[in-house]
């Protein structure tokens, strides 16, 4: 009886948050499509947008590049000094800024409503003519190789990229995006303005407007900031690529009281049932939930670890599951054991069917509470939209989850799940 | 899971800066029951989403000498079931319901929350309610927590240097105070905790006098309040033992100075904060000037620090300034300041320093004011697109002993600041024989 009183919530708690927010789709006088979602309560708007292509694009030998690129837009742009830029933002409380993930290149505006024009004015010069003044990129130069100095000696940045590298030997996404010592230094200016045209272009950005904007008012902004750009296609760099094959255990010796771990293996293409089963089978092992096995088995029933997570990734050129924990030096083998056991295990019988409809009805009851404010609405839908999913896709979402079958995500866990696919590294214990 | 049930002192500083940005322009009501219990509630109906937050008015602050970590470590065994609500009964109704909950600690109060569907706050009343008199706990339970709190603080301190230089920084500042221990306890005393500790601190502050119930969401006051009574109506107050006093006074009256290295990092860092006697910020106005004097200094790019250091003599990658209000005793101003590469601690710190004179000798001129003001006005706009931060800001406010009208004030008195007061303002926040400085530099 509770059951069925807490499936129904759920449902309930579904369609009111699908009936809560309504995306439109744009498309401006130029042809820039964009996805928007009025929100006319708070006299701000959130404007996210994102380019195909990231790090693919860089010229080999300049790796770091994009980050720099990124960390530098606002530096001078059109006839604007950096100077002129960054009061104008400071003194409207408007902000925009630039970042990559592994495969976009993604920018980010908040402002004000009733400082929209002239913010997005600003955007424009740094989308169109950036300048990448000296005094600026010598300061992001110095940040940046502060931080690969940094990641040398910090004991999760040495396991992440010593994880990376083991599961994609010949591939970008196997070294860190915070590039090379010898490829920060050899950066310039029209390096940067190079790469920077390789990015831009209209033709295959995704943007996602939130917020106190009307349809004709975005409108007229894609125009305004991006209207410009070129209509071409970007060239991306790089191939899809398997992970590597496992197993491969590594071991680091780093001088601290707690062993840090990284452990996983390959996944499937996620839009597919396929996907979505490998999905959910993470979900079960390592996700937010407490019943997660891996959070039982690690935390709840051992105390080996404050928090054990795992997630599916499902990048461009290649998919991957991995989970990460931290466990005191002398319980660290201990703590192995119970990992490959629950890995063994889940390979070998799959999940429950309790323990797949508990995710089911977990994942479809919290993926709302993401949906309560302009920049995180702003990101989710952007996310979507880059995987060329429709506005539809919210409301359909649980149904898709739901019609996930136990053998679907039984295959998946002795396909991904085989000890020979594991690729495990160790930080620690020295 | 629950990787962020914790302790939270860094956030109170953070905080400070949402609440003056909180206050106001957003419906707030507040109701009391007749066992003592607050609650406030905050509409926000453009999602479907309520924040239910229980905020008890006990802290690492209340516990007793060799008793560190107990109000932390009750946190975790909070999590642990009731008769009603076996082990493991309350994590399977709210995974089932992918409700998001989590607990942190702080000195003064511990807070536990839950985001879900409107539809689900009656159940997550009842199950706080249930938890806040009728919790059991076994010897079993707390031996398999006490390894998770004791890899939590590994994981913090020992594994962290910046936390361990963080704690360090709050036992000098606060010498022979309680804000002077860490919230997530010393280990020797975390080792000894045992359940007749757990069980006394549970009777001793878990009660309906000592709490406010907090809700922020798409939701009715008024249902919010016959929901109450249900729930909470009921809970009978046990005796609350008179709460330790804790001295006011002043705990440091000479320049302090922490210089610290560790292998495991390589950014060098330059921290200082200052103590603000304990009755420094209990008028809206100087709380409201130290406010808009952290944001002079270094929110944003035309903050003093951020301009002259990072921007004009290129010796600092980043630098913020902030003003924190809402420990019960104290207030703090904070200074954080990261050099360039090759750039020495002592030769920064003498440039952080300058800056800091020149604001106390000139202040700032009234237009520097103006856009200062307009940078506070825009945070509380941007701050009603984020109820969940809101809402707990004000909770903690609340618990710290003030008043929602006491933001409301704060934010009045922003208006009428004068340079005079800002100026002020700087004379007595930045007095070094009140501070400790810290420098944190690589090991080589």
């Amino acid at each position: 009886m509770i059951k069925h009183f807490w499936s129904l919530l759920v449902l309930l708690l579904a369609s009111s948050f699908a009936q809560a927010f309504e995306i439109q789709e744009i498309t401006s006088p130029k042809g820039i499509k964009a996805w928007l979602v009025e929100a006319h309560d708070v006299p701000i708007v959130s404007l996210h947008f994102s380019f195909e292509g990231a790090r693919d694009l860089e010229v080999v030998g300049k790796e770091g590049s994009l980050g720099l690129l990124t960390a530098c837009l606002k530096e001078g742009a059109g006839t604007n000094s950096s100077e002129v830029i960054k009061t104008k933002l400071a003194k409207m409380s408007s902000n925009y800024g630039f970042y990559a993930t592994a495969d976009n290149t993604m920018g980010q505006l908040q402002t004000l409503k009733k400082n929209l024009s002239e913010t997005a004015d600003l955007l424009k010069a740094s989308v169109e003519n950036p300048q990448f003044e000296a005094l600026a990129l010598e300061r992001e130069r110095d940040h940046a190789l502060q931080d690969i100095k940094r990641a040398k000696a910090d004991q999760w940045s040495i396991a992440e990229d010593a994880w990376y590298a083991a599961a994609f030997p010949n591939h970008l996404y196997g070294t860190s995006s915070r590039g090379t010592e010898a490829g920060i230094n050899s950066v310039t200016a029209d390096d940067l303005r190079v790469l920077w045209k390789r990015i831009t272009n209209r033709r295959d950005m995704n943007i996602v407007a939130v917020g106190d904007i009307t349809p004709s008012e975005l409108a007229a902004v894609l125009d305004q900031v991006f209207g410009n750009l070129p209509d071409l296609k970007v060239l991306v760099g790089e191939q899809p690529t398997p992970m590597a094959k496992g197993p491969i255990e590594q071991r680091i010796a780093y001088d601290n009281p707690q062993t840090v771990v990284y452990f996983g293996n390959p996944s499937v293409e996620g839009q597919g049932p396929e996907g979505w089963a490998s999905y959910l089978l993470a979900e079960i092992l390592g996700g937010r939930a407490s019943f997660a096995r891996l959070n039982q088995s690690l935390r709840e029933k051992s105390g080996l670890t404050y928090g054990v997570t795992m997630s599916d990734n499902d990048w461009e050129f290649g998919e991957v599951q991995y989970g990460t924990f931290s466990t005191a030096n002398n319980t660290t083998d201990q703590a192995l054991q119970v990992l490959r056991k629950e890995l063994a295990d889940m390979a070998l019988n799959g999940p429950t069917s309790e323990e797949l409809r508990k995710v089911k009805s977990f994942i479809n009851g919290s993926y709302p509470l993401g949906f309560s404010d302009n920049n995180s609405i702003a990101q989710e839908l952007l996310s979507k939209m880059q995987r060329g999913l429709s506005p539809t896709y919210f409301a359909e979402r649980a149904g898709i989850i739901n019609a996930v079958t136990l053998e679907q995500v039984k295959a998946q866990a002795a396909k991904l799940l085989k000890p020979e696919n594991q690729i495990v590294v160790i930080v620690g214990g020295k | 899971m629950m990787m962020l049930r914790t302790v939270l002192t860094l956030l109170l500083s953070v905080l400070l800066i949402i609440k003056t940005a909180a206050a106001l322009s957003v419906p707030v009501t507040e109701y009391s029951l007749d066992n003592g219990l607050r609650i406030v509630v905050i509409e926000d109906h453009r999602a479907p989403v309520v924040l239910h937050a229980v905020v008890y008015d006990v802290g690492g602050a209340d516990e007793a000498p060799g008793k560190t970590g107990l109000a932390h470590f009750f946190e975790h065994l909070m999590f642990k079931g009731t008769t009603k609500y076996p082990l493991g009964t309350i994590d399977n109704l709210m995974d089932e319901n992918g409700v998001e909950r989590n607990a942190f600690t702080t000195l003064n109060n511990t807070v536990y929350y839950e985001r879900t569907s409107p539809a689900l706050l009656d159940v997550m009343m009842d199950i706080e309610a249930d938890r806040m008199m009728n919790l059991r706990l076994t010897t079993e339970i707390l031996e398999v927590e006490r390894k998770v709190v004791q890899e939590e603080r590994l994981s913090r301190n020992e594994s962290d240097p910046y936390g361990y230089a963080m704690e360090q920084l709050n036992k000098a500042l606060f010498k022979n105070h309680p804000y002077g221990r860490p919230v997530i306890g010393l280990p020797e005393d975390v080792a000894k905790l045992d359940l007749s500790d757990a069980l006394e601190f549970y009777r001793s502050h878990y009660m309906p006098s000592q709490a406010i119930v907090l809700v922020v969401g798409d939701v009715l006051p008024n249902d919010v309040y016959k929901l109450a009574a249900k729930h909470y109506g009921p809970l009978q107050n046990l005796v609350a033992p008179e709460k330790l006093k804790r001295s006011t006074e002043p705990t440091i009256s000479t320049a302090t100075r922490l210089e610290l290295e560790d292998a495991r990092i390589t950014e060098p860092l330059f921290h200082r904060v200052y103590q603000l006697g304990s009755n420094a910020h209990t008028t809206a106005k100087k709380a409201a000037a130290f406010e808009v004097l952290g944001y002079a200094l270094g929110s944003n790019w035309q903050s003093k620090l951020v301009r002259q250091l990072v921007t004009e003599k290129a010796i600092a990658s980043s630098a913020s300034a902030s003003y924190g209000g809402n420990l019960a005793d104290f207030g703090q101003f904070q200074i954080s300041v990261s050099p360039r590469s090759g750039v020495d601690l002592i030769e920064l710190e003498k440039h952080v320093d300058d800056v800091l004179r020149k604001i106390v000798e000139n202040g700032v001129s009234a237009e520097e004011l103006q856009d200062l003001k307009n940078a506070v006005e825009a945070a509380t706009i941007y701050e009603r697109d984020n109820p969940v931060g809101l809402g707990i800001a004000i909770g903690s406010v609340l618990a710290a002993g003030k008043k929602v009208s006491h933001l409301d004030a704060i934010n009045a008195e922003i208006a009428t600041l004068t340079p005079e007061d800002i100026q002020t303002a700087a004379r007595m926040a930045l007095n070094i024989n009140t501070s400790v400085t810290l420098l944190l530099r690589p090991k080589n």
